[in-house]
């Protein structure tokens, strides 16, 4: 890559001077006309700026024909790294050089989509050609740029390392959020992928914890990290449920309904009685979009339809008709909710059964509620419309 | 009194290229990183795949029956997780309804929405047989804030993206610029580069080789965007100085944009008033927030071919200019709104919004001062040469930033008739662009034209 952004800078800086020079002088000579060094100036800067725009013009044509260049390149190393890489992995052929920067890319993409030992026999190779020892000697060094400690931990990431996973916490608390926020997702990847003994993992889940309850990270970064975790995540996300605030367990929540799982139904279903009402509608949520609906919360759920929050109502009603047997009378009067995507969630949820849609044509022509019957009549229709 | 004018038009001359030359530093410094940054594996390329924000896509159409459906399919092509297409047809006068409903076999819904805005009235809903994930709105003629309030009321994903119905998104560009939002929880709306497409090749909805305009004026506007997002909005964004997100590609937080009540009816300029207006109600409020622009989330538009239809636009951008920054006038010099009281606004309203009159105003002070026998002709040819020339460099610089894009023109022809392009724009066409924006900003208060009167080509792949 050519230096160009250095010398765009060098040329900025000096046309900024340049300007500010021509303005002064300018006015400066306006106000004592009698000096004469207006003409010698504004053809110099004239010059200078043309002398600019033809040095400008002439770096993009190098800059592109090295960019040309550098992309044969590297899509021909790329190919002729991806052969000899397998061949390693596969047949423990040696590769006839060592790893260069397109050999450890093309590396970790395959590392990334392989699996099981040949996956692994490609991170040993990463260790063996020194490359690994390279980065953990960028992340312990205090002085490391911002950017290339960015990298190493990318790299890291990708390779799933178990040696790298101390020096990765250690950047969780990095001055730097962007360095932070890498290190936190690289290690919740690693831990979500990589098969560790129960006390490692429990080493790490605590350092995810701490990093979590330390408040410098996003909402979105913590839900990324406990989804990247997956299922090794789970000890964290009920100690989560369980001591932390209001604002953490939401995340949690989030979470586990985004992951459809059922696991941790026992620590969500107090939730259902939470003040918070985002609370509420966030155990509702993991409870619907599990699919599952314990028999302990049915009564509660039932109690919920009837939240004064219309978004709470919204998801008691989506958990209502997992209820077996199915609360006919409730949704029956749910269906007549003055919010429509209530009565939509009812009409939807009596539609998937048999039983159900005799209640929704009964309802179409009977109920008392004329937005009710307006919802019964469309769900109908929109589930005839699908069978054809 | 000749005399202050002419120190005045010096100093302004001045502070402008200053900005010019900064801006090319700061444009410079975010481009360096930015590019190293994209050079690495890419970790959160895979995470976006991972762990996404799900996103509204508003399409507000009016007279769009050339191109809508190639822009439709290009934003139903998008390879985002997880996303919906709402296309809100505003009272078109042409076939836009019949060829979305033709196209995507459109059935009548019966959804209902709530009335947290208030719209004008919808006709009809339309859900599509085949794309699950896609939703049209026919409404009473409005203008455009009025059809896209009417899809902000639709949408159910926490984050919407307001594009040009004569747009191509990029996919990857979607999940860059939604990623902020995962990376940042003060960030409250989010802008990404608009580019021009015309005459460059198309596949499947997506720009497969960008080639340079056939026509001078489709080029001019190639630098023009250039310059405006790469090194403008760039340095704004650094800066915390950001007041426009296009209307052709912004991401926005919608909870917190129907809690400062949507985008505002009657206005030409509803995206940059929607920017201030978000501006002025979180520092009301005293709330942390952010607004960003990142240089390569990309969407591609197709740009006026004609000079009537630029010259409406141009029209159209003047007075939305004008709209958004009197509407907002307490916020003028206004140390309560930090630096966008005292930097960002007193720039757009000094370099921007006045830019055209100072410019048409000196090109007459300078004759009037030739009628008097008072002009140094040679000093004045000499001080407009030195005007051009600073104005090229910014070009020039802005299109070598172009060059680090992922899409950019390859080929050296393209880039030789570009820099040329850079030059000769100044020549006429800088001078015709002042004048359009001079009347503009005489017509302000009208009402007119919040559509435009845009003659779409059809967006076709180029053989």
């Amino acid at each position: 890559m050519l230096g160009f952004g250095l010398l765009a800078l060098a040329i900025s800086l000096i046309l900024t001077l340049l300007i500010l020079f021509t303005g002064f002088t300018l006015l400066e000579t306006h106000l004592q006309p009698s000096r004469g060094i207006t003409w010698p100036l504004l053809v110099f800067t004239c010059v200078a700026g043309g002398l600019f725009c033809l040095i400008l013009s002439a770096l993009q044509f190098v800059q592109l024909h090295l960019s040309r260049r550098s992309d044969e390149d590297s899509l021909r190393d790329e190919l002729w790294w991806s052969e000899r890489l397998l061949a390693w992995a596969y047949m423990g052929e040696p590769t006839s050089r060592p790893l260069d920067r397109s050999g450890i890319a093309t590396l970790l993409t395959l590392r990334d989509v392989m699996h099981g030992e040949v996956s692994d026999r490609l991170r040993d190779l990463y260790r063996q050609e020194g490359w690994l020892a390279r980065d953990l000697h960028h992340l312990n060094r205090r002085y490391t740029s911002t950017l290339l400690r960015a990298e190493t931990i990318e790299r890291l990431a990708l390779l799933r390392d178990p040696q790298a996973l101390d020096p990765l916490t250690g950047q969780l608390s990095h001055r730097n959020q962007e360095v932070r926020s890498l290190a936190l997702l690289a290690i919740a990847r690693s831990v979500g992928r990589l098969p560790l003994e129960r006390y490692e993992q429990s080493t790490y889940s605590l350092a995810v914890h701490a990093a979590l309850i330390s408040g410098t990270f996003s909402v979105g970064q913590a839900q990324e990290a406990l989804t990247l975790m997956d299922h090794h995540g789970l000890r964290l996300s009920r100690d989560l449920l369980l001591h932390s605030s209001s604002s953490l367990q939401l995340v949690v929540l989030d979470v586990l309904a985004r992951r459809r799982s059922a696991e941790l139904h026992e620590d969500v279903i107090p939730l259902l009685h939470a003040q918070h009402p985002e609370l509420r509608a966030g155990a509702l949520k993991v409870l619907s979009r599990s699919g599952h609906v314990p028999p302990q919360a049915h009564a509660r759920i039932l109690e919920l339809t009837q939240d004064p929050v219309t978004f709470v109502r919204l998801q008691a009603t989506s958990a209502t008709v997992l209820v077996q047997p199915l609360p006919e009378p409730d949704l029956w009067t749910l269906m007549g909710d003055p919010h429509w995507w209530v009565r939509r969630a009812a009409a939807q949820g009596l539609g998937r059964s048999d039983a159900g849609r005799t209640l929704l044509t009964r309802a179409g022509q009977f109920h008392p509620d004329r937005y009710a019957r307006d919802i019964a009549n469309d769900t109908l229709a929109d589930l005839s419309a699908r069978a054809i | 009194m000749i005399e202050i004018l002419e120190v005045f038009i010096l100093v302004y001359f001045t502070v402008l290229n200053t900005f010019y030359a900064v801006a090319v530093f700061v444009a410079t410094r975010e481009l360096s990183y930015h590019i190293r940054r994209r050079q690495s594996v890419g970790l959160t390329e895979l995470l976006n795949r991972e762990f996404y924000k799900p996103v509204s896509i508003l399409v507000p159409a009016y007279n769009e029956e050339e191109t809508i459906q190639a822009s439709v399919d290009s934003f139903l092509a998008l390879q985002y997780p997880e996303y919906e297409v709402i296309v809100v047809n505003d009272g078109s006068k042409d076939g836009t309804l019949a060829t979305l409903i033709l196209a995507y076999d459109l059935i009548e819904s019966n959804r209902n929405a709530s009335k947290i805005l208030v719209t004008r009235p919808v006709r009809t809903i339309y859900r599509s047989r085949t794309r699950p994930n896609l939703t049209v709105i026919d409404k009473e003629n409005g203008g455009k804030a009025d059809a896209l309030n009417v899809g902000l009321t639709y949408a159910t994903f926490p984050l919407f993206c307001a594009v040009d119905a004569d747009s191509l998104l990029d996919a990857e560009a979607l999940l860059r610029l939604a990623r902020r939002f995962v990376e940042n929880d003060h960030l409250i709306a989010a802008g990404g580069s608009v580019r021009v497409m015309n005459g460059s090749s198309m596949k499947d909805g997506r720009i497969s080789e960008l080639r340079i305009p056939d026509r001078w004026i489709e080029r001019v506007q190639v630098v023009e965007y250039a310059r405006a997002f790469l090194a403008g909005r760039t340095t704004f964004s650094a800066l915390g100085l950001l007041l426009i997100i296009s209307g052709a590609f912004g991401l926005f937080k919608r909870s917190v944009v129907i809690e400062a009540g949507g985008f505002l009816e009657g206005t030409v300029g509803e995206d940059m008033e929607l920017v201030m207006r978000l501006h002025r109600q979180m520092r009301d409020q005293r709330r942390p927030y952010d607004v960003e622009f990142d240089l390569d989330p990309v969407c591609w538009t197709q740009a006026p071919d004609s000079w009537k239809v630029l010259r409406s636009q141009r029209d159209r951008w003047q007075r939305g200019l004008w709209e958004g920054l009197i509407h907002h006038r307490k916020m003028w010099f206004n140390p309560r709104y930090g630096r966008i009281g005292m930097i960002a606004i007193p720039y757009y309203l000094l370099f921007e919004a006045l830019s055209p009159v100072l410019e048409v105003g000196g090109y007459a002070f300078m004759l009037i001062l030739g009628i008097l026998g008072r002009l140094n002709w040679a000093f004045v040819l000499l001080f407009l040469l030195l005007a051009l020339l600073y104005g090229t460099v910014v070009s020039v610089a802005a299109l070598s930033i172009e060059l680090f894009m992922r899409v950019h023109y390859g080929h050296p022809q393209h880039r030789l008739q570009l820099l040329i392009t850079a030059l000769l724009e100044n020549f006429g066409f800088r001078q015709w662009h002042a004048w359009v924006r001079f009347l503009a900003t005489l017509k302000l208060g009208q009402k007119k034209g919040q559509w435009g009167t845009m003659t779409r080509q059809k967006i076709a792949a180029r053989k």
